[in-house]
């Protein structure tokens, strides 16, 4: 389900159209820079329930190379692979008992 | 990266609003519908606007730099069972070599003072914003700096393909970061005041007398420069002391 890629690819084709047919009214500015609608809400899905592996299982599935974000409290490190959160954007999830909201 | 509140007794969850602005995904919140910038986390329209997510603060790194600094670290799972696409490879790789495209819609870069596309550390402390150009961390991967009056350190791992900052205050303390290497693999610097070894990428102290101390980690984002100025008109930008002679990459 790569669908964000090629719909973004046709948005891109079309923003040279799109742009100037959705210039907004002013009152429609929120620090002077429109809000665009370029998608259905939640055509990118985020994640609500994520399920984590260690790094031993991880190593099957991830490239050296490949970008992640990562973050840790002192105690536990949690880590989103980049070309993943590319799907999603979003991932409702918790850090120690803190929850966070990592985004993309 | 975002903690999430509890607003009127309900944890707030995020979604994909499917709406752009300034160029970057806004995120809606479930619970009351507001809109809200995942790059500043301030609610931009609905009830809860004006309102501000407090950042937390995370790295983005390649996965080899990440397993050398947290080799207890737990993955985001690829599981197939999971809805939607797993990322076995880079959907926006052409997106991220084409250096003329910038954004979706072709926005402008509003200083043309470094190319567009080029990767910034970007921060800010208070209301003050600062940028820290990849191709002068390469020549300076450590900087001691001072942004909105506060002692910063910004680290860099070019073989890493990440930067990160702390503060340099520690306890009463202000230190001066030097000497940052790798040893066995892990990207160590010292501080001027107490010689503690520190990791510069995670601020855990690994040896000397303030060990096991923490470096508070600052917020920061790798960006492109167009995004960093675009959101932070006002921004500082970072030169590297010419005078001072290159250092080994890291």
């Amino acid at each position: 389900m790569r669908h964000t890629w090629w719909i973004l690819a046709l948005l891109t084709t079309l923003g040279v159209f799109l742009v100037p047919v959705t210039t907004p009214a002013a009152s429609d500015l929120v620090q002077g820079s429109p809000i665009l609608t370029v998608l259905p809400v939640d055509a990118i899905p985020a994640i609500d329930n994520p399920t984590h592996v260690s790094v031993a299982e991880a190593e099957r599935f991830m490239r050296p190379d490949e970008p992640v974000l990562g973050l840790s409290d002192g105690t536990t490190a949690k880590v989103y692979s980049a070309w993943q959160l590319n799907h999603h954007e979003i991932v409702n999830d918790t850090i120690g008992n803190r929850p966070v909201a990592v985004t993309w | 990266m975002y903690a999430r509140p509890t607003v009127n007794g309900k944890l707030l969850s995020f979604g994909v609003s499917g709406k752009l602005w300034k160029d970057a995904l806004v995120m809606y919140d479930r619970e009351t519908q507001s809109l809200w910038s995942h790059v500043t986390g301030q609610a931009i329209a609905g009830k809860l606007v004006g309102m501000r997510l407090q950042a937390v603060p995370a790295l983005q790194m390649t996965w080899a730099e990440w397993k050398q600094l947290y080799p207890q670290s737990l993955v985001l799972s690829k599981s197939l069972a999971q809805r939607g696409a797993t990322g076995t490879y880079n959907v926006y790789e052409s997106y991220s070599k084409d250096e003329t495209q910038l954004g979706i819609f072709g926005t402008k870069n509003p200083d043309e003072v470094l190319p567009g596309k080029e990767f910034v550390v970007g921060l800010t402390v208070e209301a003050e914003a600062a940028a820290y150009p990849f191709r002068a961390l390469s020549r300076q991967p450590l900087v001691n700096d001072i942004v909105a009056g506060r002692p910063i350190v910004v680290t860099f791992s070019s073989a890493g393909a990440t930067g990160a900052a702390f503060s340099r205050t520690v306890g009463t303390r202000t230190l001066t970061f030097v000497n940052l290497r790798r040893e066995r693999g892990d990207l160590l610097m010292e501080d001027r005041e107490t010689h503690t070894t520190w990791q510069a990428l995670s601020g855990q102290a690994v040896r000397g007398s303030l060990a096991p101390a923490r470096l508070v980690q600052l917020p920061s984002t790798l960006a492109f420069w167009f995004a960093w100025k675009g959101f932070h008109p006002q921004t500082r930008l970072w030169k590297p002391d010419t005078t001072a002679p290159a250092p080994p990459r890291p």
